[in-house]
């Protein structure tokens, strides 16, 4: 008896090749940018801006990361940024998860979680200034206080619906079965509903590091001479009238290396995290 | 050891009311079964004992204390969960010990007691798994230890047998009630299902939309039911009921459909007509009570079978008296075919009338 064919996804060798020919372009389209800040921060400087391109620096040099890090004080830059990203997500995942939980198991009213999403709509760059005002008022200008704040304002509203999303999955009767056991609805949430939430909790706190890490706006209209992250300092990287762009290159490749570990590392519970609502199984 | 006694619990979501009224007492040591259909408020009735739910009105007393205002934790109430919402990321051991845990025992206690417990229900070769690694049966029996090891005051169960298959389910409906025997804790048992109702509860109360429909033993509910809806629903297959006018003719009270004309026993049908707040009323008459007749008699009716179902020990008979269908029930096999034309005819001393309007039964 002849088997049927099955059908495989694909189909026919063009559409394969299409297919392959796609990504490869769509690879080259994202990762180029990457490639090429890479081998310009290995390049030396009159290799930055030579007609026609280097594809590769000859010699490589470290010169831009010496010059970037301790010369134009990149390294203080991105322990800036790790101290604001690490804060911030500290404090906007303790009250999300906190409100997160509130909502999902509370009848609070879909008005009010609405509300707090609603936060997110508004551009940050309308509440910019009175940030800048609030904070100078109250003296915490180029602190990290103040700019751990503001991103916790803005990110609030994402963690606390990402949160909630994910305890809407925790089944309501494992609260129920161990308020019974004997705890109370918040040793309840922290005995056990927070540690089978885990890998949500894993994926907000990747998510808004990273949002705090690359967050320009804000950061800028806050910060001076005291607080400096590395996305507000890496623009003043000027030698004169020329742009540095093998210093840009170095302290953005050494930068961009965080938010690259967090993503292959916890690749999979961002994926869980992010395809919301997936909990069956817990 | 305890004793509950509930009084006047009213519970509304919105503008429903779950449940309405209900008061009753559970004694000590008494497996309590609430009986209903979904829908009807008995797991909310259990949750608001549990204090999982804050009633809207009515007291909830334990050994005679009020405990509305207690949370739950401080009830010393174990629940069964119909879920049974093992903890996932603890083991076996670890969703058995947590109640102890949280009580701060001293861990010796805690692992002789743990152990005690599986072996008593036969999970110990399960202590280290993780609870998705067992089945249903078992992850069914590891909720029960978890209750269990407390030595709570009383025992709360939401359907806890609903999600096993059939076999299982009668296996530890009997398992169920032996050790409650044996641990003598009070229990409130919630099921839709009659039969689990009847074989393991001591009392029964039937809800139906908030309502208390009937409280008593299972014998009562079955042979004195007090209203048409804990007729239908207690009994399986469930009660037949016909339709007819109860009038009184030359001393004999006859009971007449479109279809067929019976006269009642004197004295019970004497009383029906007493009791009954018109001349409409339901007749009804149990599957096991009507019978095939072999010839013509005063109290046999035409019918036509409509489908046979063996069962081996029993045949359920449908049959099909004008357009309506009814149900007998006979111990051993009968052969017929559809369509075949048959007399069927009935116990009068096993009959039930109710009242069309109220519903109330009429004859206990």
């Amino acid at each position: 008896m002849r088997r049927k064919a099955k059908p495989t996804y694909g189909g026919s060798l063009a559409f394969k090749i299409g297919k392959y020919l796609f990504l490869i372009v769509a690879f080259v389209f994202f990762a180029f940018p990457l490639y090429w800040m890479v081998i310009t921060a290995f390049k030396p400087e009159q290799e930055w801006t030579a007609f026609p391109p280097l594809f590769f620096p000859a010699p490589p040099t470290l010169k831009n990361f010496y010059e970037g890090l301790f010369l134009m004080h990149g390294l203080k830059g991105i322990m800036d940024s790790a101290i604001i990203a690490t804060g911030n997500m500290a404090l906007t995942l303790s009250l999300g998860m906190l409100a997160g939980y509130a909502f999902s198991r509370f009848r609070l009213g879909e008005n009010l979680a609405f509300f707090i999403l609603s936060q997110r709509f508004a551009p940050p760059a309308a509440f910019a200034v009175a940030f800048f005002i609030l904070f100078d008022k109250l003296g915490l200008l180029d602190t990290y206080i103040a700019i751990i704040l503001a991103h916790t304002t803005f990110n609030l509203p994402f963690a606390v619906w990402l949160m909630k999303t994910y305890f809407d999955g925790v089944p309501r009767a494992l609260d129920e079965a161990a308020m019974m056991d004997g705890c109370s609805p918040l040793g309840a949430f922290f005995r056990v509903v927070l540690p089978i939430s885990t890998p949500g909790v894993i994926a907000t706190g990747a998510l808004l590091f990273m949002f705090s890490w690359n967050e320009f706006l804000l950061a800028l209209f806050l910060s001076r001479t005291a607080v400096t992250p590395f996305v507000v300092l890496i623009p003043k990287f000027y030698g004169g009238h020329d742009i540095l762009y093998g210093v840009v290159s170095a302290v953005a490749f050494l930068a961009s290396i965080p938010p690259i570990v967090i993503i292959t590392l916890l690749h999979k519970y961002l994926v869980r995290g992010l395809t919301l609502g997936y909990v069956k199984g817990v | 050891m305890a004793t509950l006694q509930v009084r006047n619990l009213v519970k509304r979501f919105g503008e429903t009311i779950a449940v309405n009224k209900v008061s009753f007492d559970v004694h000590d040591g008494e497996f309590m079964v609430l009986l209903g259909p979904s829908g009807s408020g008995k797991t909310t009735t259990l949750r608001c004992i549990a204090g999982l739910e804050m009633p809207d009105e009515g007291e909830i007393y334990l050994d005679g204390e009020l405990i509305n205002y207690v949370p739950p934790k401080d009830r010393d109430m174990a629940m069964v969960f119909q879920s049974y919402a093992l903890y996932p990321h603890m083991t076996v051991y670890d969703n058995i010990a947590f109640p102890l845990k949280l009580r701060k025992l001293p861990k010796s206690e805690i692992d002789s007691r743990v152990k005690e417990v599986a072996e008593m229900l036969r999970i110990s070769h399960l202590l280290g798994r993780k609870p998705h690694q067992l089945s249903g049966g078992e992850q069914q029996r590891v909720a029960l230890a978890r209750a269990i090891v407390r030595k709570p005051r009383v025992f709360l169960m939401d359907e806890p047998l609903s999600n096993l298959d059939a076999k299982l389910r009668v296996y530890m409906r009997a398992e169920l009630k032996k050790l409650q025997k044996e641990l003598g804790v009070t229990t409130i048992y919630v099921t839709h299902d009659q039969v689990e109702a009847m074989t393991m509860a001591d009392r029964v109360i039937v809800l139906n939309k908030g309502i208390i429909q009937q409280l008593g033993t299972p014998y009562e509910l079955y042979h004195k039911p007090q209203n048409l809806f804990v007729a239908g629903f207690v009994g399986s297959p469930p009660m037949n009921f016909f339709e007819g006018e109860l009038v009184e003719e030359d001393g004999r009270i006859l009971f007449k459909t479109s279809e067929f004309t019976l006269e009642l026993p004197y004295e019970a049908g004497r009383i029906a007509l007493r009791k009954a707040s018109g001349s409409i009323v339901i007749l009804g008459v149990r599957p096991e009570h009507i019978y095939v007749a072999e010839e013509k008699g005063p109290r046999s009716i035409e019918a036509t079978v409509f489908v046979v179902e063996p069962l081996g020990s029993e045949t359920i008979l449908d049959f099909k008296i004008g357009d309506k269908i009814y149900k007998l029930r006979h111990e051993g096999e009968l052969d017929f075919k559809p369509g075949d034309k048959i007399l069927v005819t009935y116990d009068p001393d096993r009959i039930y009338l109710f009242d069309k309007k109220t519903g109330k039964a009429l004859l206990y």
